[in-house]
């Protein structure tokens, strides 16, 4: 992680603001009028810097995790809905009963960590109070998304609309080479303001692009310029309207930007689950490929981080899967992880082959381990032909 | 009609300007952060937004409390609970003596409110004297959270071009861009010791080189063996092999307990670096006045 190249490597070389309009620049195409949006091959796709390609620092010769990891609490996921559910037992090491205290401290690291105890930036110390207060943060009312809104017939615009959006937003991010917090953070507030103010259809792409705007501001070292933004939207709208969107956004959710998300958490969960790098990978890609399902917004992160992650591994591994230490860890119900694992299986399902392709040709890349391309997507996926 | 009348102007911040006011219908005294927002510009500065996102979470008795945000007409007003005066000022009106409980007790609330920023996964990444406050009660809260940030586990790349000179730790000034909770520990502990002395900083280096070339003559010149990764830092540089002097000359007022604690904060080694937890743990603390603890 330490070596990991991103372009906050290289500053000297990065003026913000400057230089990006130019040369190898073309604007994205904006969102057409008449709902539908002619498409563009994306040159960027094969140099945006790695962010994400690496796994997160698992290490082989690892221990098993927890003693639980039995045939009992492992489940077949090649037939999601008849997933066996998990033997109710006392978890050994749940976040909700991390206490304070040297002793216990130690007790609950879980082996991962004590193997990286010595990595400063894994901070061990801290990992679980982190993923206990993000679970906690992540419920937060201002942060939710409401269900309701979301089937609302008198809605300006449909759900289809917001997914051609969200696809132009992904050719964005890739072309000014954002970080992928970045990504995440900007659909949030994109569905969190669309849930409380009415958007008309000719204000939609300035709300997602100011949102874009407004989480490379809050995320990158060296976020793009306003000017950059407006260029890239074949100035449909100027500086000015994008300060005005700026401020309604942000009084519209009162400066509360700060919601954990769900790579934060698939990190966490490839580490203790050791997922492999193809499997951290393909968790990325179902991730970001339900951005482009608006129902799904209204899950919770963690649990679609979680059950993304279990589809991962049951999709490449063809056989049972256990989800005994992600259960134990997250402290989810079964039966919930179960349901958000089928939802994301149709997303995936539906937008692998979707005319909207940002995502899938961006998971093309060797990058990403070409995870998009590989056979357990081609064929028929697991319990489809039970839909 | 304004909520707010101005009274002072107090300072300014690592951006906008600060001033003392009066919410005119409680007669309520509060400090206000005022942001001009230009025509013609980016919009909201990321350190306002970045600012007011991680104090809207942070609520804690050695945080300061960000009471509201107004945002009109060009103008981002950030509305701030109203404390007396910072740490620096603090010093100069001491006359050169802070009596050693209100050292243990000044140390403690730091590290109290430092503990709740890393337990939330936030970075100050800026302390200094000029941040900290100080109420009339001896309340301490941290302030100016204008270069915090939010980080991810594992912690990315970050800009190395943080932390004040004198309180910055020798792994950023050798242009480390990867660092977490141990960035603000070495801070803390040069504040400690500037505590302990009753205003005179530890490390008032000129120049980066200079800067490092006083961590090191009082802790020692660190090796690849003491500090395995040292000479693969973007600005590493070779320095002379100083030798550790005795840190109990540079803090006489500080007892046994305080002068261990102190040097468990001085450690080049991020990871050997004592955490904001561990150190309200320590010893140095054991007779602190319970009424401090959150």
């Amino acid at each position: 992680m330490a070596t990991r190249k991103t372009k906050d490597a290289a500053p000297a070389t990065k003026q913000p603001g400057v230089g990006r309009k130019g040369k190898d620049k073309q604007p994205v195409k904006p969102l057409q009028e008449k709902d539908q949006l002619i498409r563009q091959p994306l040159a960027s796709t094969h140099n945006s810097k790695t962010d994400e390609t690496q796994k997160p620092a698992v290490k082989k010769e690892l221990k098993p995790t927890t003693t639980t990891t039995t045939a009992a609490s492992a489940c077949s996921l090649s037939a999601v809905p008849a997933l066996l559910p998990m033997k109710a037992k006392e978890p050994s090491l749940s976040i909700a009963s991390a206490i304070k205290g040297e002793a216990l401290e130690k007790a609950l690291m879980l082996p991962v960590d004590i193997k990286d105890s010595e990595d400063p930036f894994c901070c061990t110390e801290y990992v679980n109070d982190i993923h206990m207060y993000m679970m906690a943060s992540e419920q937060k009312p201002c942060y939710a998304i409401s269900e309701r809104s979301i089937v609302d017939q008198s809605f300006p615009f449909t759900s289809d609309h917001r997914s051609i959006l969200i696809d132009w937003l992904i050719q964005v991010h890739l072309k000014f080479q954002l970080l992928q917090e970045t990504l995440y953070i900007a659909v949030d507030i994109l569905d969190r303001y669309l849930d409380i103010k009415k958007v008309t259809k000719d204000q939609l792409q300035l709300t997602g692009v100011t949102s874009m705007f407004l989480a490379s501001k809050y995320e990158e070292i060296y976020p793009p310029s306003i000017l950059d933004f407006t260029y890239i939207c074949a100035e449909t709208y100027d500086d000015e309207q994008m300060r005005d969107m700026e401020r309604n956004i942000l009084v519209s959710l009162s400066y509360d930007l700060n919601k954990p998300f769900t790579i934060q958490f698939l990190r966490r969960y490839s580490k203790i689950t050791k997922a492999s790098n193809k499997e951290h990978n393909l968790a990325k890609y179902i991730l970001e490929l339900s951005l482009l399902d608006w129902k799904l917004s209204t899950i919770r992160p963690s649990m679609k981080a979680a059950a993304a992650l279990l589809l991962a591994k049951t999709t490449l591994s063809h056989k049972e899967v256990d989800c005994s230490v992600l259960l134990e860890y997250t402290q989810f119900k079964f039966d919930d992880l179960r349901d958000v694992m089928y939802r994301l299986k149709c997303c995936l399902h539906h937008y692998h082959r979707h005319s909207l392709n940002t995502v899938r040709r961006k998971y093309e890349n060797m990058k990403y381990l070409e995870i998009a391309k590989v056979e357990e997507l081609k064929r028929r996926l697991p319990g489809q032909s039970s839909q | 009609m304004e909520k707010y009348e101005r009274l002072e102007k107090i300072g300014e911040g690592t951006y906008g300007t600060v001033f003392k006011a009066k919410e005119k219908e409680s007669g309520e005294i509060v400090a206000l952060k005022i942001v001009r927002l230009d025509e013609d510009d980016e919009g909201v500065p990321s350190a306002a937004l970045r600012e007011i996102c991680l104090l809207k979470e942070l609520k804690h008795k050695n945080i300061v409390r960000l009471t509201d945000v107004l945002h009109k007409n060009l103008k981002l007003t950030m509305v701030f609970e109203y404390i007396d005066q910072d740490l620096k000022k603090y010093f100069d009106v001491s006359g050169g003596i802070i009596s050693p409980q209100v050292v243990q007790s000044f140390f403690f609330q730091l590290l109290q409110g430092l503990a709740f920023c890393h337990y939330n996964n936030i970075l100050h990444r800026d302390l200094k004297p000029q941040n900290i406050l100080i109420s009339k009660k001896g309340d301490l809260k941290l302030a100016d959270f204008g270069l915090a940030r939010a980080f991810g586990i594992p912690v990315r790349l970050f800009s190395a071009e943080v932390v004040t000179l004198w309180y910055r730790p020798p792994d950023v000034l050798m242009g480390a861009q990867v660092y977490n909770t141990s960035i603000d520990m070495w801070s803390a502990g040069t504040i400690f010791a500037e505590l302990a002395n009753a205003g005179r900083p530890l490390f008032p280096g000129s120049d980066v080189d200079e800067q490092l070339k006083r961590i090191f003559k009082l802790v020692g010149t660190p090796t690849e063996r003491s500090w395995p990764g040292l000479t693969k830092l973007p600005e590493f540089k070779e320095f002379p092999p100083y030798p550790p002097a005795c840190i109990e000359s540079v803090v006489p007022a500080l007892n046994d307990a305080g002068v261990d604690l102190l040097q468990r904060h001085l450690i080049c080694h991020p990871t050997e670096r004592i955490s904001a937890e561990e150190a309200m743990r320590h010893e140095y603390f054991a007779d602190i006045d319970p009424s401090l603890r959150a």
